[in-house]
């Protein structure tokens, strides 16, 4: 029972990080129409700008990053900003330079061209950040301690990282369901020309939605690498894979679905490593194959809408 | 007859420039040469020229053909025997039938397989397990193109109940299961080892180890399976063509525009769909067994996503449909970051952005079927 | 009135999208070799009986049998109707743009021309040979119905006139020598030349002694094709009879013309 908990929590947090870069993929997906290969990439910039941002700071030595000072808390938040800025913008600009002239192009080349953008991404770190080719230590700014409740550990990046996600999503479904923004966005999410002909300015909105996506992607990575204090040019191919997978099981452009899938994937992650042995091998098959399951059953994802064909 | 000479001529010149191009263009000169063919493409006058060019060729098709035949076959003369370069082609005329095969899906029905080089993988490790069992190079092939083909049938299961992207992730899910169990399976794959020693491929006492000795010249070991792989290139061409031209390849286009439309005319379209798959997988049978071979050396780094993508990106390049250009586009992508080598770590850096700029440009691809236009694929 | 036997049965074929009942168990018999049209409003129902009848929507209830056939035809798919010999064509014209008009009308030649996989390898002649005949009989059907148009078959559909392209659905309809056509709108956005000249294609057609089942919208052109009406309305068949019949019927007179009364005044 308490090995269950663990691994329910050890999946939570995965589930976590997965749905954020799902939401991005999922959105992206819903406005232009493309499957964005790149977005787990622009999440790796985010956390490369976060962490030049920590290493500036932390150069001479003097700060105790982990310490509960005011200036170490600045230090903090100002590097996690900057991360968050830098995947927006880079969103921002990927959208305006690479998917922008494509938009009339059929998806497949948007698709393409996220690979290439993906491969610029990770071989710039790679190239261009100091000792970009190896693996290089993040922060840890969340003390290591951790609490047991009936035997289940929890560790503190545990809770901040479900929480963080949790209130990231309240805010995120109250911006879709309430504001003008989000309804701006939902009317382009249903259909785009009828939007755009009540007044709806899809490329701002489209602009504002990459800004936010990336913003998203940007926050997974940085919960990624606070929560295994290591980071790597190519981290964000695995956030692609796992973020699209989660976004198709519960159906592309809808964001209740990609938290939906998140949470699947997780949970069919922790399962499989926690409960098959040499399972943590096969958990990727695991996950495919729930996923081909999934897509057989309900071809358009589990909260996927369906689309009957005019003839 | 004169202008069909002529035509023959210009290809033949063409192939030696390009065996000088392989063999002397370094650093700046490549980088000239990339800039000229850009301004080619970008200028309207000179790229109707360029169109005026092919028109021509177009016109005398069987003097082309058999100007690329010779061409082709002189192909390792004109490279100096240099075997460096003679295996490169080789593997990039392996990655073309790939292409050719991927063609089948995306270009004839519309399918984007986001997976094939984890059919490549099945054909590879099949071939190889066959021949390793003592089986003949062309045993293992026939062996590996039914297995993928197999293979591919399954995956075409999967799109007669997917749609669109959703496809696509299922081809994605399927490469990266197929390298997760090559890792896994370890007594029959070996896992990240690879495997070692496959063994050559021997016809009539003569193995692919062995110079050709014709007398005159003596052609490096490596000629060997340049001239395998242009056989097995020109046979996937003429197959595909093959297809392209009864009534399968009337139902293809007519599929890929309006599936309703073909199944009130009596085509089971579930069955010819799994059919197509199958058959476009196929030659990733061909292919691994060939590449397989060739290196002598497999392990599961020969087959990622990345492989899967760069195949893509050989279709699209060249131009979805069009047998030619995705040829092209294939055989100038393999090449491409050999001869990117001089920008050293910057050369896939490069290749990215070179991706990127060319699908801006050029989301079409280089030689775009012009029956398409009407179509939004 | 024609006397003969009925050739396609349709009993209480049904179909709900959700809530919304498209259709509502409509009854309709088809005699050999008679034209029958079928009018309504837009959402009457038309094309989805169409798309019921061809095994493109799948029905809620009802049966469809053909004469000499047991089988429910709402049970079948779209290629296992196509070979009892039913052809359609549709409303909003689906051909290949990009493909020749003759590899259009082929498509329609499928059924009785088509290959094995394995035969288009190994037996290259054979397929030839059937690839010519599909041709020879494409060509006829396009000399049948497009007369002008079976003259440059190697044209490029997308450039052709709409008129045009509705004869190329009609040929590709008829190369495969059907028992039933449905045809669905084949005026729709043409001018009264065209719509006359598309009235005397459907009669030849019916003509050859095929059955035709017709949708038009145009009350004059539906009057010149159809032996007998059938007149739709919300999902139920109101009324069927000859043309002065359900021109005087009260039913359709109420629910359907009342707003379009002129339209019968100006086919008179």
């Amino acid at each position: 029972m308490d090995l269950i908990l663990q691994h329910l929590v050890n999946a939570l947090a995965l589930s976590a990080v997965y749905a954020l870069v799902a939401i991005g993929i999922s959105l992206f997906f819903g406005v232009i129409g493309i499957v964005n290969l790149a977005h787990g990439d622009i999440a790796t910039l985010g956390v490369f700008a976060s962490l030049a941002v920590f290493q500036f700071l932390l150069a001479g030595g003097a700060m105790d990053i982990t310490a509960l000072s005011a200036p170490a808390a600045m230090a903090t938040l100002a590097a996690l900003a900057a991360g968050l800025v830098v995947a927006a913008l880079s969103g921002v600009v990927f959208y305006r330079v690479a998917f922008f002239p494509l938009r009339a192009a059929p998806p497949i080349i948007g698709l393409l061209c996220s690979v290439g953008v993906g491969f610029i991404i990770r071989e710039s770190i790679l190239n261009f950040y100091p000792n970009g080719r190896n693996p290089q230590p993040f922060p840890a700014i969340i003390p290591p301690d951790l609490i047991e409740i009936g035997g289940v550990i929890i560790q503190y990046k545990h809770i901040f990282v479900i929480g963080t996600a949790v209130i990231v999503m309240f805010a995120l479904a109250y911006c879709v369901e309430r504001t003008r923004f989000g309804r701006a966005m939902r009317s382009i999410l249903n259909n785009r020309e009828v939007a755009q002909s009540l007044g709806v300015s899809t490329f701002k909105v489209t602009v504002a939605l990459f800004a936010l996506g990336s913003a998203l992607a940007g926050l997974a990575g940085l919960m990624n690498a606070l929560y295994y204090n290591l980071v790597q040019s190519d981290m964000g191919t695995l956030l692609t894979v796992k973020g699209f997978t989660a976004a198709v099981i519960g159906g592309l452009g809808n964001i209740y679905g990609a938290l939906l899938g998140a949470v699947l994937v997780g949970l069919i992650e922790a399962v499989t490593a926690g409960f098959i042995p040499d399972g943590s091998a096969y958990k990727d098959v695991a996950v495919f194959g729930v996923l081909i399951a999934i897509l057989i059953a309900r071809p358009n994802g589990l909260l996927g809408r369906l689309s009957a064909e005019r003839v | 007859m004169l202008r069909a000479g002529l035509v023959m001529l210009s290809i033949l010149a063409g192939f030696a420039l390009l065996a000088l191009f392989l063999r002397k263009a370094e650093g700046m000169v490549l980088a000239a040469i990339v800039a000229g063919i850009f301004t080619i493409v970008a200028l309207p006058a000179s790229r109707n020229a360029a169109w005026r060019g092919l028109a021509i060729l177009q016109a005398h098709p069987r003097a082309a053909v058999a100007a690329c035949a010779i061409g082709a076959v002189l192909l390792p003369i004109f490279l100096h025997n240099d075997g460096y370069w003679i295996h490169v082609l080789s593997i990039a005329m392996i990655f073309a039938i790939m292409a050719i095969g991927l063609n089948v899906h995306l270009g004839e029905i519309g399918l984007v397989n986001l997976g094939y080089a984890g059919l490549f993988a099945v054909g590879a490790y099949a071939s190889t397990l066959l021949s390793q069992a003592g089986a003949p190079f062309w045993l293992a092939t026939l062996f590996a193109m039914t297995v993928c083909w197999t293979t591919g049938g399954l995956l075409g299961f999967f799109s007669v109940r997917t749609s669109g992207d959703y496809f696509a992730l299922v081809t994605l899910g399927f490469g990266l299961i197929v390298q997760q169990l090559i890792i896994n399976l370890t007594w029959l794959t070996q896992g990240n080892n690879g495997i070692t020693n496959i063994p050559a491929v021997s016809m009539l006492g003569h193995t692919s180890k062995m110079p050709i000795d014709l007398g005159i010249v003596r052609l490096v070991p490596e000629t060997n399976f340049f001239y395998l792989c242009l056989v097995a290139l020109c046979g996937s061409l003429v197959l595909a063509r093959h297809y392209q031209k009864v009534w399968i390849g009337r139902m293809w286009t007519a599929l890929r525009q309006d599936a309703i439309g073909v199944s009130c005319f009596g085509l089971d379209v579930p069955r010819f769909k799994i059919l197509t798959v199958a058959f476009g997988s196929m030659f990733a049978g061909l292919a691994g067994s060939l590449f397989a071979h060739e290196i002598g050396f497999i392990s599961p780094d020969d087959f990622t996503l990345l492989h899967s993508v760069e195949v893509l990106a050989s279709v699209i390049l060249g131009g979805i449909g069009n047998l030619f250009g995705v040829t092209v586009g294939a055989i100038i992508l393999s090449v491409a970051p050999e001869k990117l080598r001089f920008l050293g770590d910057y050369r896939l850096l490069m290749y990215g952005a070179m991706l990127v700029v060319l699908l801006i440009y050029r989301p079409l691809g280089l030689l775009p079927d012009p029956r398409r236009r009407f179509e939004s694929f | 009135m024609t006397a003969s036997a009925t050739l396609l049965d349709i009993r209480g074929a049904a179909k709900s999208f959700g809530g919304v009942r498209a259709l509502d168990g409509i009854d309709l018999q088809l005699a050999a070799g008679e034209v029958l049209g079928v009018i309504g409003p837009n959402g009457s129902g038309k094309t989805t009986l169409f798309n019921l009848l061809t095994g493109v929507v799948r029905a809620s209830g009802g049966t469809v049998r053909l004469a000499d056939s047991g089988a429910n035809l709402l049970d079948l798919k779209p290629w296992e109707i196509s070979t009892l010999g039913i052809a359609r064509t549709f409303q909003n014209i689906r051909l290949a743009l990009g493909q020749s008009v003759l590899q259009n009308v082929l498509v329609g030649a499928y059924r009785q021309n088509r290959t094995s996989w394995w035969q288009v390898l190994l037996t290259p002649q054979t397929v030839a040979a059937r690839e010519a005949q599909a041709v020879e009989k494409a060509m006829e059907a396009l000399r049948f119905v497009a007369p002008a148009l079976a003259t440059t078959p190697d044209r490029i559909v997308g450039e052709l006139p709409y008129a045009d392209r509705r004869r190329i659905e009609l040929a590709r309809a008829v190369v495969g020598d059907p028992r039933i056509m449905l045809i669905d709108e084949p005026a729709a956005g043409m001018n009264p030349h065209e719509t006359s000249e598309i009235a005397d294609d459907i009669l030849r057609i019916a003509a050859r002694g095929m059955s035709i089942l017709v949708i038009e919208h145009k009350m004059k052109f539906i009057a010149t094709v159809a032996s007998r009406i059938a007149v739709l309305n919300f999902g139920r068949k109101i009324a069927e009879g000859s043309y002065e019949q359900i021109r005087t019927d009260p039913n359709v007179l109420a629910s359907y013309l009342g707003r379009k009364g002129d339209h019968l005044a100006a086919a008179r």
